[in-house]
């Protein structure tokens, strides 16, 4: 019994060890930067036709990756699991279009390098949703765990009567949900309404904003200070030169406010 | 905040009281799919051995269907497309309940006709030999005489069945995985959270084992063959 215990213990620490050491010094050392997305979030990140990795997080990591020096690798992650997985290092970041929130502030560390809204988008046939007091008596489709989400909760709480939220896993599910009349309304980033309502222009309608521009982030792990402080500078070194105003153009068509 | 809570107090003001309403759901999915697929596979069971050759194809194609595509292609296709196809737009719930019964359905189905067909050919002849026509002989002398033997392959497809469920979260029902996932999400503490809900999972399958051996036992002691 006992020798099965000093077993079982060996194996743990065993399996569990490799996995926790990182930082900085093992992203240079295996010239590779792990960057987690949730390819469901078009132009942000999201499959091209042939199944390669592409938007503009996308690219901004490719430039961050060359001011580090290193190569990028990414992993495609479903965003319930996104910030365990941070935890659990399989992967060194998560750029992701990713809200910084106080809740999520408690557990990882940001470097902020894009401002975004939300909006509401709706079926064109229906009632516009032009503030969050018209979400009285409608059914809400959001994204679950999301800056969105959060937001749609908070209008409940405040006292609109929203008629029921839908949480979904995918981004990509709340507008299904809109087009086959299981939702009538949902919040999503500014940059992924406009892309779908321009891309199922008879369907979908970008219909007001929901949140303010907000701060979005690099989710790097608590312990990983050294990495965290030269992703601060690599996005500082991208915006100072010119790149991150090009990469962003390419994608949103206008010009990013810094 | 909450990540100094040790495990008990984590387990019993946050996991538990979360997870018992997503257990509850998932509960109530198995207990009404259960009981609808049962009912629709007896029927399509029958259609299947009918002599009747329409009813036969028909019940064919349905098992076909059913058990040839995943659960969750039904499970998505009733949710998202049927409502662009046609009128009728179901709600999480109900879509769920339905997509689960039809494909246990299936399943069932297939489990009824092993039974019917364990019973030796002699015991329809003799009951026929003696005027009985088919409903009786079907109903009166062969089916009763299945339940025993499909007790274990009807509990192994109401155990798969309670795991199925799970499949349903993604239609927005915050059933036992569902609920599991916002809260490993939301407290970034997986561990404690998958351990409850693999208890929670287990609680319903064994409760369901309970049942099956009384029923056994109860029909052996009724002289069940």
């Amino acid at each position: 019994m006992k020798q099965f215990l000093v077993l079982i213990t060996i194996l743990i620490t065993v399996i569990s060890a490799p996995l926790s050491a990182n930082d900085l010094d093992a992203v240079i050392k295996n010239k590779k930067l792990r960057v987690a997305v949730d390819t469901t979030y078009p132009p942000m990140e999201f499959e091209s036709n042939d199944g390669k990795v592409i938007g503009l997080d996308v690219d901004l990591a490719r430039e961050i990756a060359k001011v580090l020096k290193v190569d990028v690798e990414f992993i495609i992650m479903p965003w319930d699991g996104i910030l365990a997985g941070l935890q659990s290092n399989r992967y060194d970041v998560i750029m992701s279009s990713m809200n910084i929130t106080p809740e999520r502030s408690q557990q990882v560390n940001f470097v902020p390098y894009i401002m975004m809204g939300q909006v509401f988008v709706t079926k064109k046939s229906a009632k516009p949703v032009k503030s969050e007091k018209d979400l009285k008596g409608l059914v809400v489709a959001v994204q679950a765990d999301t800056t969105s989400f959060t937001a749609v909760e908070k209008f409940k709480t405040s006292g609109i009567a929203i008629k029921e939220i839908k949480a979904f896993k995918g981004a990509t599910e709340p507008f299904s949900a809109l087009k086959s009349n299981q939702a009538e309304v949902t919040v999503i980033d500014e940059p992924v309404g406009l892309y779908y309502a321009g891309l199922d222009p008879k369907t979908f309608l970008v219909s007001g904003e929901a949140m303010k521009p907000e701060p979005i982030g690099i989710a790097v792990k608590k312990s990983d200070t050294k990495l965290h402080k030269a992703l601060m500078d690599a996005v500082k070194t991208i915006k100072d030169n010119g790149t991150f105003s090009r990469v962003y153009k390419e994608w949103l068509k206008v010009a990013p406010k810094l | 905040m909450e990540e100094t809570l040790g495990f008990w107090a984590f387990s019993n003001t946050i996991i538990i009281p979360r997870l018992m309403e997503g257990m509850w759901i998932t509960l109530k999915l198995t207990v009404m799919s259960g009981m609808i697929g049962f009912i629709l596979g007896m029927f399509i069971a029958l259609m299947r051995i009918s002599r009747f050759s329409p009813l036969r194809w028909i019940a064919v194609s349905y098992i076909t269907l059913f058990r040839g595509t995943p659960l969750l292609l039904q499970i998505l296709f009733i949710y998202f497309a049927v409502p662009t196809l046609v009128n009728i737009t179901l709600d999480s719930f109900p879509a769920g309940i339905l997509a689960l019964s039809l494909n246990c359905a299936a399943y069932l189905a297939e489990i009824f006709r092993a039974g019917i067909l364990s019973i030796p050919k002699g015991q329809t002849e003799a009951s026929m030999a003696l005027g009985l026509n088919y409903h009786q002989t079907m109903f009166k002398i062969i089916i009763p005489q299945t339940y025993r033997r499909i007790i274990p392959p009807v509990v192994n497809e109401f155990s798969a069945l309670t795991k199925d469920t799970s499949l349903v979260s993604v239609i927005s029902l915050a059933e036992l995985l569902y609920v599991t996932q916002r809260i490993g999400a939301k407290y970034l503490r997986p561990w404690e959270t998958y351990v409850w809900a693999a208890v929670g999972y287990l609680i319903i399958v064994l409760l369901l084992s309970y049942v099956a051996a009384r029923l056994e036992k109860t029909l052996l002691a009724k002289g069940g063959v």
